[in-house]
Parts: C-alpha cells; sequence; structure tokens
C-alpha cells in the first residue's frame, strides 16, 4: 500500500471516529499529558494497522480494538512515560479541549468507568456503544459466555450506584 | 436513574466533542514515531547483517585460500541470511491486527519469547562456531595480531549488538506483556 492511499485512509478515521476514540481516552487516561501521550499512541496504532484492515470487519469494530487493545498496552507502559515524559509547554498539543459544558451524569458515568479493572472497562464501552456479545468475543478474546456474566454485573453495579445517589448529585 | 437513562447520557455525548483536534500536528507526530521505531529495529537488524557480511568479506580478503576461512565465511553469511528471515517474519506478524486483543497480546508474547530465544543461542548456535575455527586457524597459521583483533572485534560486537536487543528490549517487553496477561485473565476469574 502506498504512503499516500495509508494517509488518506487514516485522515478518514481520525476525521470520522475522533468521539469513539475520545471515550477511550476518557476512560483510560485522567490527566491532560496522559491523554495527549494516549492519542498519541491510537494515532500510531491506527495507522500502522490501515494495510492491515481487509474490510473484514466495520471500520467502527476495527478502530474501537485497536483503540482499546492500545490503551490495555499503554496501562502497561504507563509508569514509564511518566518518568519520560516531556513537559506539556514543550511541546505541540494536539488535544485542545472544547468549551462544551459535560452533562454531570456523564461525568459521573465515566468516574465510574475509570474505578472499573481495565478489562471492565473495555467491555463497559462496547456495551454502552452497542456492540453484540458476538462482536465484542470476537474483538477481546473471550467466550459470549464469559462476556455475559461480566456484563450483566457491570450493569447492576452501574444501576446500583446510580440509585444510590441523591438527586442533586446528578 | 435506571440503566436505560445512563444509556440515553451515554448516546447524547456523540453530538458535543471533547476535543479539538490539530490534525496537522498528529500526522507529523504519527510519521515521526513510526519512522523512528523502523529505524531502531533496522539498526538492529542491518547492524548485525552488515558485521556478518563485511566479517565474512574481511575473512575471505584476508585468509585467502584457506578451508577454514571459507567454512567460517559461509556460517556468517547463513547468520545474516537468517537474521534477514527473521526481520521478514516479524513484519509479517505485525500486521496480525485482525486478531482478538487477547490473541494479540499471546501472539507478541510469543513473538517477543522467540527473539530472546534467538538472542540466547546466538552466542551458542551461531557466533561461536563461526568465530572459534577462524581464529584458531589464525593463531594456528601465525596471523598477524593486528587481524586477530579485528575479527576478534566484529565478533565481540556482534554479540553487544544482540545482548543489547535482549536486555533494553526484549526482556522488559516480555515481563511487562505476561503483566497486562496476568492482569486480564485474572479479570476474568
Amino acid at each position: 500500500m502506498q504512503e499516500i492511499e495509508q494517509q488518506n485512509i487514516f485522515n478518514h478515521w481520525i476525521g470520522q471516529y475522533q468521539a469513539l476514540l475520545f471515550k477511550v481516552l476518557r476512560a483510560y487516561a485522567f490527566t491532560v499529558a496522559d491523554r495527549e501521550d494516549l492519542f498519541q499512541e491510537i494515532a500510531i496504532q491506527l495507522w500502522r494497522s490501515v494495510p492491515a484492515f481487509g474490510k473484514r470487519s466495520s471500520e467502527t469494530t476495527w478502530i474501537y480494538k485497536v483503540a482499546l487493545n492500545t490503551a490495555l498496552n499503554w496501562t502497561r507502559k504507563e509508569s514509564k512515560h511518566q518518568t519520560g515524559r516531556e513537559s506539556l509547554p514543550t511541546r505541540e498539543v494536539i488535544l485542545q479541549p472544547s468549551d462544551h459544558v459535560f452533562d454531570e451524569r456523564l461525568v459521573w458515568l465515566y468516574e465510574q468507568i475509570a474505578l472499573m479493572n481495565e478489562l471492565d472497562r473495555s467491555l463497559c464501552l462496547l456495551m454502552l456503544d452497542g456492540f453484540s456479545y458476538k462482536e465484542m468475543s470476537h474483538m477481546l478474546g473471550l467466550s459470549e459466555n464469559n462476556i455475559g456474566v461480566k456484563l450483566h454485573r457491570i450493569k447492576k453495579q452501574l444501576t446500583a450506584q446510580a440509585k444510590n445517589l441523591a438527586p442533586h448529585e446528578l | 436513574m435506571n440503566f436505560d437513562n445512563l444509556q440515553k447520557v451515554w448516546d447524547a455525548q456523540n453530538n458535543a466533542p471533547m476535543y479539538q483536534l490539530n490534525e496537522s500536528a498528529l500526522h507529523q507526530i504519527v510519521l515521526r514515531k513510526s519512522r523512528k521505531a523502523a529505524r531502531y529495529a533496522d539498526i538492529n537488524d542491518f547492524g548485525l547483517m552488515g558485521i556478518m557480511l563485511v566479517s565474512s568479506a574481511l575473512l575471505l580478503f584476508l585468509d585467502r585460500g584457506s578451508l577454514y576461512a571459507y567454512l567460517s565465511a559461509v556460517c556468517m553469511l547463513g547468520i545474516a541470511t537468517y537474521v534477514g528471515y527473521q526481520r521478514w517474519r516479524r513484519k509479517r506478524h505485525n500486521l496480525a491486527y485482525d486478531q482478538s486483543i487477547l490473541g494479540q497480546l499471546e501472539q507478541a508474547i510469543a513473538n517477543t519469547e522467540s527473539e530472546i530465544r534467538r538472542s540466547r543461542n546466538f552466542v551458542w548456535w551461531m557466533l561461536a562456531p563461526a568465530a572459534v575455527p577462524s581464529l584458531i586457524n589464525m593463531v594456528q597459521s601465525g596471523a598477524p595480531i593486528w587481524k586477530i583483533c579485528m575479527i576478534s572485534a566484529a565478533f565481540v560486537l556482534s554479540y553487544f549488538v544482540t545482548q543489547w536487543g535482549l536486555k533494553s528490549q526484549y526482556l522488559p517487553r516480555k515481563r511487562s506483556l505476561e503483566a497486562l496477561r496476568k492482569k486480564l485473565t485474572e479479570a476474568l476469574d
């Protein structure tokens, strides 16, 4: 594949699926610097994955899988990033926070996701974005039964936490 | 608030992007980092292949007509070919993005283990069989000390290139990949 073709596909993915990538960032990285760092890692992996994308899966599934895989791998290297990170003002910033004020309930939901272990975070994102058990199974390499059990627990836990909150907190 | 309400809150976020993306800066970073990673791998692979090719040429040039020199040169060319083959295999596996996330993790661990094995076996199965006969022959035939030193230095250098790759890249990578696998599989219990 020629670099120009690779670049066109990459540009299309980044333009079209930004919202999806930001969700993964928000679930796995919690500081401005970490989000920048993780976003760069995901972008690099997406770039490298372009020649392997054979349209056997949808673009959404492919991009989600690459992003989640990168995020999981990034968490294992996070301590290394902390020590070797350049300070933010000295490097180019690629993510500028938007002025939009987010729904407090959404902020709360992301906080709950952040409290989960790495695998549950992936499952929760995929569930909320409407992926079927079968798709999740192909993406993650787990059995559909396993996924069903885990998602049942996650839903139950989230609903219980939401009920425990006073109305003014949401 | 029930789960359906949470789902509605989640679905509504797609209309408001969280960040403005600086796409041109992103492109530059992606290209720069991809090329940098490729450069590191190139240094390791081509460095080793180059050392082997130059050493075998040197050996044939400095020790013309000797059977030992021919044998050692063939061994070294074999090593260079093997490194090239491993590089080609690794590049093919790097395209295995179509596996599941756990599948990719297993694959990454298997690839790293194979690199570790290669680095560890390199001395015993490749470097020693090439180095020992050629050095014995040079000593027996009374070759000048500078020739022996040059050939020895080439062998020592290729040993250190391999060990550098092992210690700085493959062993730490294997440890962290296994830690991630443990974390993910434990989460299933």
